[in-house]
């Protein structure tokens, strides 16, 4: 009986022009987000291995230890092949920082490039299956009760010896497969082309944080089909239905998402970046001008009594690594203070975004394939780390005699900065709640749709 | 009659559940998020001043400096040139490109180098990074998106739905025009729908005129009012797009579903995919090849310097003069390079743009962007102001050091109002009209008058049975 049900649902949908638009918004949306995104990431893969080379290239050519204290050396993130499905909080693909003793790592970023498609939101399947996948599935749910309703077939149906909870059933599984057959097929295809890409290198763990983020899609898509679902056996008509639904979509999917960190930021502020930077800034210039007063004070008594060189480079070593080193302990107390107040404030937007599912979603895959905010942390650890590493080697290759133009400055030595991203476990984290949140959102829908339906008066 | 039949409509419209969700929806986000971006603007407003008044207060402490060489060791080499970029007041209603830009640039000497560079502040490490991820819901993203999507909700079956429940055949059977029923349909349902919007803009604008964080008046009201006067058009062309719909199906559950395909491919689909296109039809090489190939050129030059010294030592003067050919040659040879990469850039974001406006959502987008000045003009005003800043602070401080060597720096050399900052040329109403008007404004009504027309030959011949 039920895959009977199933099948007469089926084949209601397969025939119907809705179906008609999901089988071409699908593919076009899946097949040309794709090609754009394994575009980009082939161009950024290109700039990446170029920039690494110009890199490498310019620490070869200092002669000055100076430099490698002043200029240092520029790292790039390598890529991740996951930014190609999902986007996550950074735009860009890769990025250079640039790692010297003087300063903190110093993200480079150049203004050169065509703005116009930043006026747009990217199309990667976050945003293809949170806002116009779900607008689908509202559209394939709907009339699902009030339409046949309308229609009088529901009352015909009834009229047999059919349970209504079948009936129900029935429903929810003959709609929602018509609505992600077209999507699976497309995000099939889209795979099918990404393979030709060799650029794209996806390791066994973004296989199965992939395929995982796949089952969180449908998850969601589920729940957003149950919630038309519901509405549908609360309404006596599709149209207020629909007007029901639209307007719930639109709170869900495109305000409440957008205005989380808005509201975090007012409910849990953080001081002013320029607070900060002052703070910072004020102890570096204190620091320097201690230093240059103690050396200048040690450096002339030591030229008028014939210092040899190498005791001055020594001293001159010496100092700096010390203001150097009590500076960066300084700013990194003020750093993990801001950190500490952002991260209160990231919190409250995750909770905060548990609210929609659409939300949820989004920051799930996103945390999941390593695109999300847990990574851009981890990264930034990473360079901290690299960044006081390099403090000392800059001052260790201090050499009197480069000084003295007897040798020359050799940094082919100089510690080289070992990215590794997160493994799979570390990016889990939270998802596995919040795919048991979509999954509660499910239950209550459909419990709901089985209450309502039950009680339907069908006439 | 007109009168009477918009009456109807408006009369039918009024009582409807759609009005009363249209009225909620517009109401609650125009007043929710210019509450949240007010305060928002007046945050980023005080972190300019304080901003401004610290760097300020950093130069005034060296214009106090009694030996002129520490001035300048502390002005070029330790502290370098701070400006700061000014939040747009409009960007209380549409944020567009402010946030990819900096709020602050810097330039300074290196003291062992004397190379120029520029210090760089994470930004991004003071934003929550979810910002990144989704939008802001300022006006523009709401008449953008949600706007357009309730003119089709509030008019995909404004005649098929009549038609499913008799009532246009009788009103047919009177002695009505068809011409009059389109209309009227067209008058009532637009006033309807106009009107919680432009109520809850009224509150919207009242609520940021009292907070008083935007003085409006003069040019930056003139600059809304046009704001307002592209939105109405804009929501007109859905709209009107809509009512066409509807003239072409017989089922209103027909036309919904077709209503939401368009919506989905004019405002999510084509804007995305245009500046696509865009780079496909104009590639331009990436910074990073045109960095690469400035290197080539650099090294190029220096090889063939070292050429020179090593041939022509003896020939003093003329070696002299051969090395400046070949260093000024390396440098019109790089600034063609950056020359030619402005021009594809701009080519490409030309084709972009023009690409994308077939779809209304793509020309709006443009439009209100500009006239809030936080649009491409924006950044392009911004990118030349940053190349003219570096290029003068370059100048200023090769001019300061020759003369500190020369020793003939005065007492007063320092003037900090003089010092180079980063100017942009301010973007002139006028201009943005005049190029509004001529693309954008001029395609949202060529838009409009197409749909209508269309909308009203279909109706002239729609069966009504």
């Amino acid at each position: 009986m039920l895959s009977l049900l199933i099948r007469k649902e089926l084949l209601d949908h397969l025939l119907s022009l809705r179906f008609a638009m999901a089988c071409i918004i699908c593919p076009a949306v899946v097949l040309s987000g794709g090609v754009v995104l394994t575009r980009d990431y082939k161009e950024a893969l290109l700039d990446y291995n170029s920039n690494i080379v110009m890199h490498r290239n310019q620490l070869e050519e200092y002669d000055n230890p100076f430099s490698l204290v002043d200029d240092g050396n520029k790292v790039d993130k390598p890529l991740n092949p996951m930014k190609v499905f999902f986007r996550g909080v950074d735009e860009e693909h890769t990025a250079t920082v640039r790692i010297s003793a003087i300063a903190e790592p110093e993200f480079q970023s150049h203004y050169e490039k065509n703005p116009v498609a930043m006026l747009f939101p990217i199309m990667d399947l976050a945003f293809v299956a949170g806002v116009i996948m779900s607008l689908l599935a509202i559209a394939f749910s709907y009339d699902a009760i009030a339409g046949e309703k309308e229609m009088g077939t529901l009352k015909v149906t009834l009229s047999y010896s059919v349970p209504r909870d079948m009936i129900l059933l029935g429903k929810w599984i003959g709609g929602y497969l018509s609505l992600i057959i077209p999507f699976i097929l497309s995000i099939l295809l889209g795979l099918v082309v990404l393979l030709l890409f060799p650029e794209i290198d996806l390791r066994g763990e973004d296989w199965s944080s992939l395929l995982l983020a796949l089952v969180g899609v449908l998850i969601y898509l589920s729940t957003i089909y149950t919630l038309g679902l519901f509405v549908s056996s609360r309404t006596e008509q599709a149209s207020t239905s629909i007007m029901v639904l639209l307007l719930i979509w639109v709170v869900m999917v495109l305000v409440l998402p957008n205005l989380s960190p808005h509201i975090a930021n007012l409910g849990s502020p953080v001081p002013s970046m320029h607070s900060v930077e002052t703070e910072k800034a004020k102890i570096q210039g204190e620091e320097e001008r201690k230093f240059m007063d103690d050396w200048r004070a040690w450096i002339q008594p030591a030229q008028e009594n014939n210092t040899p060189m190498s005791e001055m480079v020594a001293k001159f070593q010496d100092m700096q690594t010390e203001m150097r080193v009590r500076i960066a302990t300084e700013r990194t107390k003020i750093n993990d203070q801001f950190r500490k107040e952002m991260g209160a404030q990231i919190r409250l937007t995750r909770l905060l975004a548990k609210l929609s599912p659409t939300s949820l979603f989004t920051i799930a895959v996103c945390d999941l394939s390593g695109t999300g905010v847990q990574e851009q942390e981890h990264f930034r650890d990473l360079l901290k780390r690299y960044s006081s590493q390099w403090v000392t080697y800059a001052y260790d290759k201090f050499d009197p005699a480069i000084f003295q133009g007897e040798a020359e400055l050799d940094a082919s030595d100089h510690p080289v900065f070992d990215y590794a991203p997160l493994t799979f476990n570390d990016r889990i984290g939270e998802t596995f709640i919040d795919i048991l949140i979509l999954i509660g959102w499910n239950l209550v829908f459909f419990m709901g749709a089985y209450l309502s339906f039950m009680r339907y008066d069908v006439k | 009659m007109l009168l009477d039949l918009i009456k109807k409509e408006i009369a039918v419209n009024v009582l409807s559940l759609r009005f009363i969700v249209i009225f909620v929806l517009f109401f609650g986000l125009i007043l929710v998020s210019t509450f949240i971006l007010t305060s928002d603007y007046q945050r980023r407003q005080q972190g300019y001043q304080s901003s401004r008044t610290a760097h300020r207060d950093a130069l005034n402490k060296i214009e106090s400096l009694e030996d002129n060489r520490k001035q300048v060791e502390e002005l070029i080499y330790n502290q370098g040139v701070y400006t700061e970029l000014q939040p747009q007041p409009l960007s209380i209603f549409v944020r567009g490109l402010e946030d990819d830009l900096p709020s602050q640039i810097h330039i300074s000497r290196n003291l062992y180098t004397s190379r120029f560079g520029v210090r760089k502040i994470d930004e991004d490490f003071y934003q929550n990074p979810f910002f990144s991820l989704f939008t802001t819901p300022d006006y523009g993203y709401i008449v953008n998106i949600v706007a357009s999507l309730l003119a089709l909700l509030f008019v995909f079956d404004a005649i098929c739905g009549e038609k499913e429940r008799g009532t246009l055949k009788i009103k047919l059977s009177n002695a009505v025009p068809r011409d009059l029923v389109i209309l009227s349909k067209w008058i009532g349902g637009y006033l309807c729908l106009i009107l919680p919007f432009l109520v809850s803009l009224l509150a919207g604008i009242t609520y940021v005129y009292l907070t008083g964080a935007v003085r409006l008046g003069g040019e930056s009201l003139d600059r809304l009012l046009w704001l307002v006067a592209i939105s109405l058009l804009y929501i007109s062309v859905f709209f009107t797009l809509g009512l066409l719909i509807s003239t072409l199906t017989h089922r209103s559950s027909t036309a919904l579903i077709v209503s939401l395909f368009v919506w989905i491919c004019s405002i999510l689909v084509i804007p995305n995919l245009a500046p696509v296109i865009g780079r496909l039809v104009a590639p331009v090489p990436t910074l990073q090849k045109i960095l690469a190939e400035k290197e080539a050129v650099d090294r190029e030059t220096s090889l063939r310097l070292q050429r020179i010294s090593r041939t022509m030592l003896e020939y003093g003067n003329e070696a002299e003069r051969a090395r400046e050919r070949i260093e000024k040659e390396g440098e019109t040879r790089k600034k063609k390079l950056d020359a030619f990469f402005q021009s594809e850039l701009r080519r490409q974001i030309d084709i972009s743009k023009t690409l994308s406006r077939i779809s209304p959502s793509a020309s709006f987008r443009y439009a209100a962007t500009e006239l809030a000045e936080t649009g491409t003009g924006l950044f392009s005003r911004f990118n030349i102001g940053y190349k003219r800043f570096q290029e003068r602070f370059e100048e200023y401080a090769e001019d300061i050091d020759d003369r500190l060597d020369d020793d003939q720096l005065g007492n007063d050399w320092l003037q900090v109002d003089e010092l180079p900052g980063l100017e942009m040329s301010p973007s002139r109403i006028e201009d943005v009209i005049d190029s509004m008007i001529t693309v954008d404004l001029l395609l949202m009504v060529i838009f409009n008058v197409i749909f209508f027309m269309a909308a009203y030959v279909f109706f002239l011949r729609y069966d009504v049975t």
